[in-house]
């Protein structure tokens, strides 16, 4: 129910100003670069260190008042004064550094990807230590961490850290956090830099067992070639004539050879395979995935082998086409797909046509 | 240098500070400390040619060993819980330091040192705990913060990767100088600040405190002799009247009446017990004259008697009674056993006014004694003639200060009484001589008189504007009895003496440093910190009532009698546009707002993407055109490249207006 109207006619100015507070102009979409406000800017975890220090320091305070010793309150004031440091130490370091990140462009579900983490120190006069940054924890991709030793104002670096993503589809990434235990390793001190992403996550594409009939698996070298056509493969070379068109030149034989040479390219692939994905509802989750996986690794592996491939659902059909471009339509298709509303046992397979 | 080095030299460095604080704690024998410091550097020697390491089974043995020497310890040798605790501790460091291996091993001997100044802390007085626990600081900030980042960068980089020691250069050490200086500002202002409870309920007693003679009840003849030459501070007397500081002279102590021959002794009656007034203040009688204010800083004693300037009036202090009498002599119920500071007014009349008893004409020794006989021949033949009571005085004080001579080791004949020898015979000796037997003559004119022991002078310390007093001022003097008037104190010993006891300039500054070290860290109690709130309170409450006077002022001037709630709605605002501003990141996302803000309003409507439609085909579902446009917009700046111009971001408001709009009719709302 929206109750913006109803606050908004007899209290306007109310409106107004919780726009405000919320970071929102009125009529105006929610900005993702503002930060919630009411959002503690840091977090903070006690270490186990930090616990032991935070125990000695109660009982050495309990022994000061009870025994009404000087010495014994400067050693307690000693220890708090380290605390504070530490504070202040840690808030230097996690102030002005600014991550970036850099995703591949193509990523598969279960195959580990680096992904380039920039990291820049935009103070001026100090420099940050010792200091991690990690993806915000979300469902799905389980990453490493990105630690750098020591960061000179004005510094920028680069860092690698290893993505897994464990399902496909859209995966959304909320940001990163910058976390440090940078001075004394009594408290983890934490930021979260809020960088919105998404990737899509191809389905895991992984070896097919079985033959191509007539032309063998691609990697043995026996592929059937279709002849001179009006394809893009290039098929030969051969003396150009003024009837050829001259944007077909092969300039770099002609001028080997002086002699102009014309390019000559292989038939478009008469051999077509349709994958088959019966994407049918479920609750075997797995069972669902799986045949996803395999139907991505059918078109892999038919689109290698030279096919033109293409993709026939429950909801959809993609016409066959050859190439690597089309290929990662299909996967991207795959990666989005849903259960159908059709129950039934998912499943995918090939109808091949030579 | 290598980080091993590197953690070695900040190990020895902090195992020397722990050392120095084991020095430190009461009864802990140098020896004992020397063979540690010998052991410690023989495990420098095993460290740097990297012998092989104790095996843990070894060290635990020892270890176990260790603990149950501190047992024995505690229980049969010193008895005592921090003396044994610090050996203990001091042995396991020794230990430790040829057990240097992991990470564990340099945090578990930093612990250790801290350890040992905490038993520091719980034991001494010294102003070089501040020394070493400034040290410790600087030590436990280089050492936490390059542990802390080899554990981090080890495990981010592998176990077996060496930190690059490039990073803790000069720049690092004299950062963390400068971190350590800040943190020790802020120690001291927490120090200051961390509320006292007001009591302790089991306070420190030192086991070293001094013995003192004169201030018992029985005071024998010759006893402060021996310590007229021991240059022992006993007490700093802090005067706010510099000018009456360095008059003051005579510290009272104890009053004694009955002479036998050997001792004096007190039998006078009269003490009483005192507790606070409603100010906390004990008073002891009237108040009459000139009262001049000190601050009282006492050393341990085994005596519980309490001095001040003749006549002390009031006294305050953290103890909950005193016992005083009518002479003036204030005392505690026993023995403090540790360092105590009070303030005393004392009146600077001349004369007591009290009255006199029976104890203080005692002549009973002079009747029955061939001493006393020839005693009151003496002051016979030293007052004929002369009527009254101060003139007698007057007349046997500049007698005895006239026809004796001072000495500290007066010679003596055998077979006479110390005063008959003084008298009669050697003609020579100090204050307890002359003041005994001015006493005895007094009497024996008729004038009733009484001894007084306690400190003389002092010496001043310009630096501190405070009186230093050491054993060798102990003193004795006399009270004589003015009939009508009161006591009037008499000293009948002659200046010349032994030459006095004179620091130097550098001992007399190490001195100051050691009185305001005992005065406002040793010694800080509530009342200090009752006193600077008080202080501060009024310094703010100044600063306020000019800061009301101003805007008061302004606000007259202006003619506007709301300009403290235009200040206060200036603060307000400020507060917001902060909070306004703290929210702003600036990062760039990828998905614009304005098309997330039409897919959470499509979504309030029941209409959501579904993840496998693209934007186009989503558009083409939801039939609207608002959408459509919103789209095209969509496409050009995300995958296009087109930077959004502001007819752009206006056509998209007027898009985002219309879809509300036309879902609103078509809705019917």
């Amino acid at each position: 129910m929206n109750l913006r109207p109803a606050i908004s006619v007899p209290l306007p100015w109310l409106i107004i100003l919780f726009g405000k507070l919320s970071g929102r102009k009125r009529g105006q979409a929610k900005d993702f670069r503002r930060r919630p406000l009411f959002r503690l800017p840091r977090s903070l975890t006690i270490t186990r260190e930090g616990k032991w220090f935070i125990a000695v320091l109660f009982f050495i305070g309990i022994a000061a008042i009870n025994t009404g010793n000087n010495l014994l309150y400067l050693v307690v004031a000693t220890l708090l004064a380290l605390i504070i440091i530490s504070g202040i130490m840690s808030e230097s370091t996690l102030r002005g550094v600014r991550v970036a990140r850099t995703l591949p462009r193509y990523v598969y579900k279960g195959a580990p990807v680096i992904v380039r983490l920039c990291v820049k120190n935009h103070k001026k006069f100090f420099p940050s230590f010792s200091f991690t940054v990690r993806e915000i924890a979300g469902g799905g991709v389980s990453a490493g961490a990105a630690y750098t030793l020591k960061l000179g104002p004005l510094e920028e670096t680069v860092r690698t850290s290893r993505y897994t993503f464990t399902k496909r589809g859209v995966n959304e990434f909320h940001g990163l956090k910058v976390s440090t235990r940078f001075p004394f390793g009594l408290f983890i001190k934490g930021k979260e830099e809020l960088i919105k992403d998404e990737v899509v996550v191809y389905p895991a594409v992984r070896p097919v067992k079985h033959s191509i009939a007539g032309g063998g698996h691609p990697s043995s070298g026996l592929m059937v070639h279709s002849g001179k056509g009006g394809g893009t493969e290039l098929y030969a070379l051969r003396d150009y004539t003024l009837q050829d068109d001259s944007r077909y030149i092969h300039w770099r034989s002609s001028a080997r050879n002086l002699k102009l040479l014309y390019k000559e390219f292989e038939k478009e692939s008469e051999r077509k395979a349709y994958v088959v994905f019966d994407n049918f509802g479920t609750d075997d989750e797995n069972a669902f995935e799986d045949a996803v996986d395999e139907a991505a690794s059918l078109a892999n592996y038919y689109i290698e082998a030279g096919f033109a491939v293409g993709l026939k659902t429950l909801d959809l059909e993609i016409y066959p086409k050859p190439g690597p471009g089309h290929l990662m339509r299909i996967l991207h298709t795959l990666a989005l797909i849903n259960q159908a509303d059709v129950r039934g046992r998912p499943s995918a397979k090939v109808i091949s046509q030579s | 240098m290598s980080f091993p080095a590197y953690t070695l030299v900040i190990t020895y460095y902090m195992a020397a500070l722990g050392l120095s604080a084991a020095s430190l704690v009461e009864s802990m024998e140098a020896p004992f400390v020397v063979a540690a410091g010998a052991v410690a550097a023989v495990s420098l020697f095993f460290n740097l040619k990297k012998r092989r390491a104790i095996p843990a089974l070894v060290w635990n043995i020892l270890a176990a060993a260790v603990f149950a020497f501190f047992v024995i310890d505690y229980l049969s040798i010193s008895e005592s819980l921090i003396v044994s605790a610090s050996r203990f501790l001091t042995v396991l460091l020794a230990l430790k330091l040829f057990d240097l291996n992991k990470t564990r091993d340099y945090l578990t001997a930093y612990s250790l040192v801290f350890f040992q100044i905490l038993a520091a802390a719980a034991s001494t007085v010294s102003p070089v705990f501040l020394l070493i626990l400034s040290l410790f600081v600087i030590g436990g900030i280089w050492a936490m913060m390059i542990l802390n980042m080899k554990k981090d960068y080890q495990e981010n980089s592998g176990r077996e990767v060496e930190i690059p020691t490039v990073v803790f250069g000069m720049p690092f050490f004299f950062s963390i100088i400068i971190i350590s200086i800040f943190s020790i500002i802020i120690t001291f202002a927490l120090f200051f600040i961390i509320p006292r409870m007001g009591v302790g309920f089991f306070e420190r007693k030192t086991v070293n405190a001094i013995k003192v003679t004169g201030f018992s009840d029985q005071v024998d003849l010759g006893a402060i002799g021996p310590v007229k030459q021991d240059s022992t501070i006993v007490m700093r007397v802090a005067v706010k009247d510099k000018e009456a500081g360095k008059r003051l002279i005579y510290f009272r102590g104890n009053t004694l009446d009955k002479y036998d021959g050997s001792s004096w002794r007190k039998t006078a009656r009269g003490q009483k017990l005192l507790r606070k007034g409603p100010d906390g203040i004990f008073s002891l009688g009237l108040s009459y004259g000139e009262l001049v204010e000190q601050s009282i800083l006492l050393e341990p004693l085994d005596t519980g008697v309490l001095f001040a300037a003749s006549y002390p009036v009031y006294i305050e202090g953290a103890f909950p009674a005193i016992y005083a009498d009518p002479t003036g002599s204030i005392s505690l119920p026993s023995p403090p056993y540790s360092r105590i500071e009070y303030k005393a007014w004392s009146s600077t009349s001349p004369l007591k006014r009290e009255t006199s008893g029976p104890e203080y004409s005692d002549a009973s020794y002079l009747d029955g004694s061939q001493e006393g006989r020839r005693i009151k021949s003496l002051a016979y033949e030293l007052t004929k003639g002369i009527a009254g009571a101060e003139e007698k005085a007057r007349a046997l004080e500049a007698y005895l200060k006239t026809n004796f001579a001072y000495s500290l080791n007066p010679k003596r004949k055998e077979g006479l009484s110390p005063i008959e020898d003084f008298l009669f015979d050697s003609k020579e000796g100090y204050c307890e001589h002359y003041a005994a037997s001015m006493a005895l003559m007094l009497r024996a004119s008729g004038v009733q008189s009484r001894i007084v022991t306690g400190f003389i002078q002092g010496e001043w310390n310009s630096l501190g504007n405070y009186t230093i007093v050491r054993q060798q001022d102990a003193h004795t003097w006399v009270e004589a009895y003015m009939e009508g008037r009161g006591w009037l104190a008499l000293d009948p010993t002659p200046a010349a003496g032994v030459t006095p006891y004179r620091p130097s300039s550098l001992s007399l500054y190490l001195d100051l440093m050691r009185f305001r070290w005992n005065r406002y860290i040793i010694q800080f109690s509530s009342s200090d910190q009752r006193k600077i709130a008080q202080s501060m309170d009024r310094n703010a409450s100044g600063l306020f009532k000019e800061l009301r006077t101003r805007l008061k002022g302004a606000a007259e001037r202006i003619g506007f009698d709301y300009a403290l709630y235009l200040l206060a709605a200036m603060a307000l605002a400020a507060v917001l546009i902060f909070l306004w501003q703290r929210s702003a990141d600036g990062k760039p996302v990828k998905t614009p707002p304005y098309y997330l803000e039409m897919l959470k309003l499509l979504r309030w409507k029941g209409v959501s993407k579904r993840p496998d439609e693209t934007p186009g085909e989503f558009a083409l579902r939801t039939k609207n055109p608002m959408v459509g446009e919103l789209t095209d917009v969509y496409h050009a700046e995300r995958y296009g490249g087109k930077a959004l111009k502001e007819s752009d971001l206006a056509a998209v408001k007027k898009y985002l207006e219309e879809l509300r709009k036309s879902w609103k009719r078509a809705s019917g709302s």
